[in-house]
């Protein structure tokens, strides 16, 4: 590609062409840029006759265009990054601007997300800052509703080293926050480019920022971008933690934009904005891209303490990915100036793994104090105090003497000063010696702010009338009567009432007493189950359970026309609170839906439901259901079928409901979960999607949860997270997504501290129902918290829970086996003996103890025992034991049973089932039928993520025994971020393949997590044989001892003992 | 902050006056579209590294979606947007290119010379727009379907297929337009060192 000398003005000027010529040019040149170059010359030769001006003018052009390519090809907007400076110069207040009471004083920051203000605050005289929102991010309702829970928490926090969050507005469209002004520096401008802080300073800015850290924790926030921007030292030395709450927003921004398997974090930068920098206080964990929790944060104190100490972050690079992989799997260089003390703790928080770590900011912050005052003399702290507070005298004006003059202020501020006072005068010392240090001298006030706080909290609190209270509160809960029919038709029987339901259950604001509750009641009333709910018996409800309101709706003939009543009564007195009525305008029984809905969004109104959040929920009920009264009817009936288990009755009616409305959404919806039930998997996939593609017309609650359901039923389980989620924001009443959420958490992606968040919530929205508490119970057990999982099953019972049911049972074994509590196990035992067994517990634990034989002959009881009662998942329970004695070598019976899985049978555990026969065949040496199955699997199931997690356990298994390490890791790799999920299997394969590969400490590291952590398994053979891993990768005969004490009743001919005898006797 | 006033339904009015031939209608329209790129753009740049073309057209696509009533989204109206909004965002980067121009007077803006192989590379060189903006307006005079093309596809990162459709072209077309557009404005560029 040469460019010809003077090429450019060889063309002729197109001035001189006429009118004609060019249109020549151009058709030319158009059909010439698609011949190759070899045809050329004839072609134009051919075209252009004799006009040479076009001749030439079209080779002029077409030269260059063979050469200017990618002119232009970047985009105009690239040339001017100016753009952004300029115009954010619009927009921006002036000063003595009032916004509401607030005068604006000066522009004292701006960041990404908009424009801080120093303020001040007319009414209460007070100096506060002001953050004002970008305008784009304010205008957006669905981001604004999303971050409001979130931020409510964030503002909630109440501690003197969390920045304090005043209020919220708006003006214009731009949302602001109001929030504590901080006169002081921040941390980023005390340390870093060498700048190191004394030890005792820095433990005492590590003191106060765990506390502050600590307060959040236990309200359930994970701050997750703590670093030196987000702390300011004041000038009385407090430390104030900043920006609670946000990067869990962040996080939150769009969830189906950014799908929970990628690497959420690094992009989330990109998208808000912020600086690239703050990688270097992301945690392992989030650098992957993983699940994070409290541990990140006391990862994040571990890097600022390091900062501080050594003028540098411990993880640095060139670029951010280089950042990024050595936070993921470098050692910090270690700090040998420093007291040794110190070191230990900050390198205790630099554990790669968060298992590693303090397990709390507690203890962090425990050995962070006994720390400093070990090195703290007491004396010199009075010497320091009064240097700060002669430097302080200057620094007052107009402000803050009206400030210190306001009582209410000051003695809030004193309550604080005692609440810190232990640690104060360091922390002093912290600020002069900022002051006293060239390197930030002469700075500018500096501000920081929780972005967003609160944004949107407007919106939900406009009553009404603003005058007399609501009668209700989003705290109660409703009883619906049966809808009374006096037309004496038919139709309307049973369909209005499940309509009523469906139009109430819109509202975020009201929550429906729920049936199972119901039922309960009238158990204790003596009634029979299923009995109608009249008025009457409502009212006894509500007394007994102490609700404030029930709803009655009747349906009239008045004369060519229908009236729809709803009532809404107190629940003690009986007194009508509230009452809509609306009429239909002609005898068209069509139109019945539509003065239903009106009525409810009427009755919602007057019980206190804020306006806005009706606007946005209300649809006519035929858009939420059907327009057919018939449909309808159909569809209530398929409900009531499922409510009775009547797998059949809920198919048909549902087919019922499509047929006559294919446009009926929750028709396919109930269909779907009919199908499923009736073990009909592509059935219920298909109907799935017919709901799917109905969801855009559907108001927010029915499309979330129909867009939840059909990703559940498509395993695109990241997807149905991010569905379940936003529901759960919107209608944080409805017990759907966070019963739905604790499962997926739990049993597919292995988070059980979400799972455990999930099913509180679910457990406390709904205490009558079983299976939310047996997902708390797991999930305690999971996470090691023996003692809370004994009280959550107590609470279980206290909530009605049957005892007997075999979870239970089991739950309560495993604690015992875990925690050796031999009375528990006698007491398991002796309901075995009069019961029959009802789980393998110990048949598991008779295999955990090496001990085969007898583990099989406990299983083969057990087995006996429940097929007697039900011979619907025999597959199921062989198969568990088929694993457990794959996992120590037994194979026989395993190969035996080991036959062709069902694949057909669409429930996520029997896919995990199919992928566990895989792993049993491969454990025994038959890799090719193993892999048959995988590729069974593959072929079945969707091609998703976490359809590929759970077929990469059975191919690491099948690296592993074919001796292939590194692929095993790979796959490994594969499993992640849930290989939490499978339990010990993750980190047994990995400790092996490292031994494998000769890398013993980290070999040694991945069965070190499995013995941390028996609670994810309790009684699993892979325990034990973790103990000997650990031998193995130690080559500690102390350690073969312990794994001889555990296996010490075992059976003799064990692979695995009599291996580990040999190595023993060798070392 | 005039514009978020304007309900999005007057909007598609004066699209659908202007294109029933009321020309007048583009005098009230232009400065609405103007100031609504303005604070897309705000958002854009605050967000995204400036590099990619296609987050132009998803600038644009938002300003849309904010402007025009959702509920007679007609295809239509839809085109005629883009092809406003494409002349607009050219107006309002000139502003900027000329407003920095004036800020760099003295020094010597950048224009691309033939020697220089690599300034062709739009990745390396910086085009000095507002030599552009006058190319386009001869361009205007001999080919003005060209300078559609381009303002589609330089100034609004519209992509071949999304430009053809915005003007009722085939995708080959528009392909023919745009190479020879290029040639010509890159001729134009250089001959003027």
């Amino acid at each position: 590609m040469e460019y010809g000398k003077g090429l450019a003005v060889q063309g002729t000027d197109e001035a001189d062409m006429n009118e004609d010529q060019r249109k020549q040019v151009r058709q030319i040149f158009g059909r010439a840029s698609e011949l190759e170059s070899a045809d050329l010359d004839g072609f134009l030769r051919s075209e252009c006759g004799d006009d040479k001006e076009v001749l030439s003018e079209v080779r002029s052009l077409l030269h260059i265009a063979d050469n200017a390519n990618s002119f232009l090809e970047g985009g105009a907007i690239c040339e001017i990054p100016e753009i952004a400076e300029e115009i954010l110069a619009a927009g921006k207040l002036n000063e003595g601007e009032m916004l509401g009471h607030f005068r604006i004083l000066k522009l004292i920051g701006r960041g990404g997300m908009g424009e801080i203000y120093l303020a001040k605050d007319t009414k209460l005289n007070r100096k506060v800052a002001i953050k004002l929102l970008r305008e784009d991010l304010s205008r957006d309702p669905e981001k604004t509703n999303r971050f409001l829970q979130e931020m409510q928490a964030a503002s909630s926090l109440n501690h003197p080293n969390i920045l304090t969050v005043y209020e919220s507005g708006q003006t214009g469209e731009r949302r602001f926050i109001v929030t504590e002004f901080v006169d002081g520096n921040t941390l980023r401008e005390l340390v870093g480019k060498e700048n190191t802080i004394p030890e005792p300073e820095a433990l005492e800015i590590g003191i106060q920022l765990s506390e502050a850290l600590a307060a959040a924790h236990r309200a359930g926030i994970v701050h997750r971008d703590v670093k030196p921007e987000n702390v300011m030292i004041r000038e009385d030395g407090y430390i104030k933690v900043l920006d609670f709450g946000l990067a869990k927003l962040r996080k939150g921004i769009d969830p189906s934009f950014f799908s929970l398997g990628d690497k959420t974090l690094p992009l989330v930068d990109t998208v808000s904005g912020m600086l690239l920098g703050t990688v270097a206080y992301m945690s392992p964990e989030q650098a992957k891209g993983e699940d994070t929790d409290e541990r990140t944060d006391i990862w994040s104190v571990g890097v600022v303490l390091y900062e501080m100490l050594a003028g540098k972050v411990p993880f640095e690079g060139p670029s951010v990915a280089h950042r990024m992989m050595a936070i993921i799997d470098r050692e910090p260089d270690e700090l040998v100036d420093v007291n040794e003390g110190v070191w230990n703790i900050v390198h205790r928080t630099l554990a790669k793994d968060p298992a590693d770590r303090y397990q709390s900011v507690e203890d962090l912050l425990f050995d962070l104090k006994s720390l400093a005052q070990e090195l703290e003399p007491r004396p010199q702290v009075q010497r320091l105090t009064r240097s700060i507070s002669r430097m302080n005298i200057d620094t007052g004006d107009e402000l803050e003497k009206a400030e210190s003059t306001d009582g209410g202020l000051r003695n809030t501020g004193r309550d604080r000063q005692q609440a810190v006072s232990t640690h104060l005068s360091t922390a002093q010392r912290v600020y002069a010696y900022a002051q006293n240090n060239r390197a930030f001298a002469g700075l500018a006030l500096l501000i920081i702010v929780p972005l967003l706080a609160v944004a949107g909290y407007y919106s939900y609190n406009y009553y009404v009338s603003s005058t007399t209270p609501p009668p209700l509160t989003d705290k109660d809960e409703i009883l619906l009567t049966e809808f009374e029919n006096t037309t004496g038709e038919e139709i309307l029987d049973g369909t209005m009432k499940s309509a009523l339901t469906i139009a109430l259950n819109q509202s975020p604001f009201l929550k429906i007493y729920p049936n199972a509750e119901i039922e309960k009641t009238l158990k204790l009333m003596k009634r029979e189950p299923g009995e109608p709910i009249t008025k009457e018996v409502a009212a006894e409800i509500c007394k007994r359970r102490n609700l404030k309101a029930y709803v009655a709706g009747t349906i009239s003939r008045i004369g060519e026309a229908y009236l729809v009543d709803l009532s809404a009564m107190n629940g003690q007195t009986g007194e009508v609170i509230a009452a809509a009525q609306v009429p239909t305008t002609s005898q068209q029984q069509d139109e019945i839906l539509d003065a239903l809905s009106e009525a409810a969004s009427d009755l919602r109104a007057k019980l206190g439901e804020s306006l806005a959040t009706i606007k946005r929920t209300d649809r006519p009920l035929e858009e939420v259901t059907t327009s057919s009264l018939e449909a309808l009817r159909a569809y209530s009936d398929g409900v009531e079928a499922q409510s009775r288990n009547d797998a059949h009755g809920m198919m048909e009616n549902a087919e019922r409901a499509v047929k006559m409305d294919p446009g009926f959404a929750m028709g396919w919806k109930l269909l779907s979960t009919a199908y499923r039930r009736n073990r009909m998997r592509r059935e219920s996939i298909e109907a799935a999607s017919k709901a799917f593609e109905l969801r855009d017309r559907l108001p927010d609650r029915e499309r979330l949860s129909i867009s939840a359901f059909h990703y559940g039923v498509t395993f695109e389980t990241e997807k149905e997270v991010s569905a379940y989620e936003e529901l759960r924001a919107k209608y944080p009443r409805d017990v759907e997504a966070v019963a739905g959420l604790a499962y997926i958490y739990q049993w597919q992606l292995g988070q059980f501290r979400k799972a455990l968040k999930a099913a509180e919530e679910a457990v406390r929205l709904d205490p009558s129902v079983s299976q939310y508490h047996i997902r708390v119970v797991d999930n305690y057990i999971a996470l090691g918290r023996y003692e809370e999982a004994k009280r959550a099953i107590e609470f279980a019972a206290e909530n009605g829970a049957n005892m007997n049911f075999w979870v239970y049972r089991r739950q309560r074994f495993d604690i015992a086996v875990i925690q050796d509590d031999e009375d528990e196990l006698k007491r398991q035992n002796a309901l075995f003996e009069q019961k029959g067994p009802n789980h393998p517990g110990f048949g598991e634990l008779a295999l955990f103890k090496g001990k085969y034989d007898e583990g099989k002959r406990l299983y083969d009881n057990y087995v006996a025992a429940t097929m007697k009662h039900s011979k619907s998942d025999r597959g199921t329970v062989i198969g568990f034991f088929d694993l457990h004695s794959a996992m120590i070598r037994m194979c026989d019976e395993a190969r035996k049973h080991a036959v062709k899985p069902e694949v057909e049978f669409p429930h996520f555990g029997t896919m995990k089932i199919t992928a566990a026969t895989a792993v049993v065949l491969a454990m025994c040496g038959d890799a090719e039928r193993s892999r048959e199955i995988i590729s069974s699997i593959r072929d079945e199931y969707p091609d998703t993520k976490i359809v590929s997690v759970e077929v990469s356990w059975p191919e690491a298994v099948l690296a592993l025994e074919e001796n292939r390490p590194r692929d095993a890791l790979v796959h490994l790799e594969g499993m992640t971020p849930y290989h939490r999920a499978f339990n010990f299997w993750y980190f047994t394969l990995k400790g092996r393949a490292y031994l494998a590969l000769g890398e013993h400490d980290a070999a040694r590291r991945e069965f070190q997590t499995i013995l941390d952590n028996q609670g994810l398994w309790p009684v699993s053979p892979l325990y034990p044989l973790a103990q000997l891993g650990k031998a193995r990768a130690m080559k500690s005969k102390k350690e073969y001892e312990s794994f001889f004490e555990m296996w010490k009743d075992a059976d003799e001919d064990l692979p695995d003992l009599i291996a580990a005898r040999k190595e023993y006797a060798e070392l | 902050m005039a514009s978020s006033d304007l309900p999005g339904e007057s909007v598609t009015r004066m699209l659908r006056e202007w294109s029933d031939g009321d020309l007048e209608v583009l005098d009230q329209l232009l400065p609405i579209v103007h100031a609504e790129l303005h604070r897309q753009a705000h958002a854009y740049i605050r967000r995204e590294r400036p590099g990619h073309t296609l987050q132009t057209t998803a600038l644009i696509n938002e300003a849309f979606i904010k402007l025009i009533d959702q509920k007679t989204p007609d295809l239509e109206s839809r085109t005629h947007f883009f092809a406003i909004a494409a002349n607009a965002m050219r107006q309002v980067l000139i502003d900027y290119a000329r407003a920095k121009n004036r800020k760099k007077r003295g020094g010597n803006p950048i224009k691309l010379t033939l020697d220089e192989k690599t300034a062709v590379d739009a990745g390396k060189s910086s085009i000095d727009l507002f030599a552009l903006d006058e190319a386009l307006q001869r361009l205007e005079e001999i080919y003005p379907q060209q300078v559609k093309v381009v303002e589609l596809r330089y100034f609004s990162g519209m992509t071949l297929e999304e430009t053809a459709e915005v003007m009722g072209l085939s995708r080959s077309t528009v392909a023919r337009e745009w190479s020879m557009a290029k040639a010509w404005l890159y001729r134009e560029l250089t001959r003027r060192t």
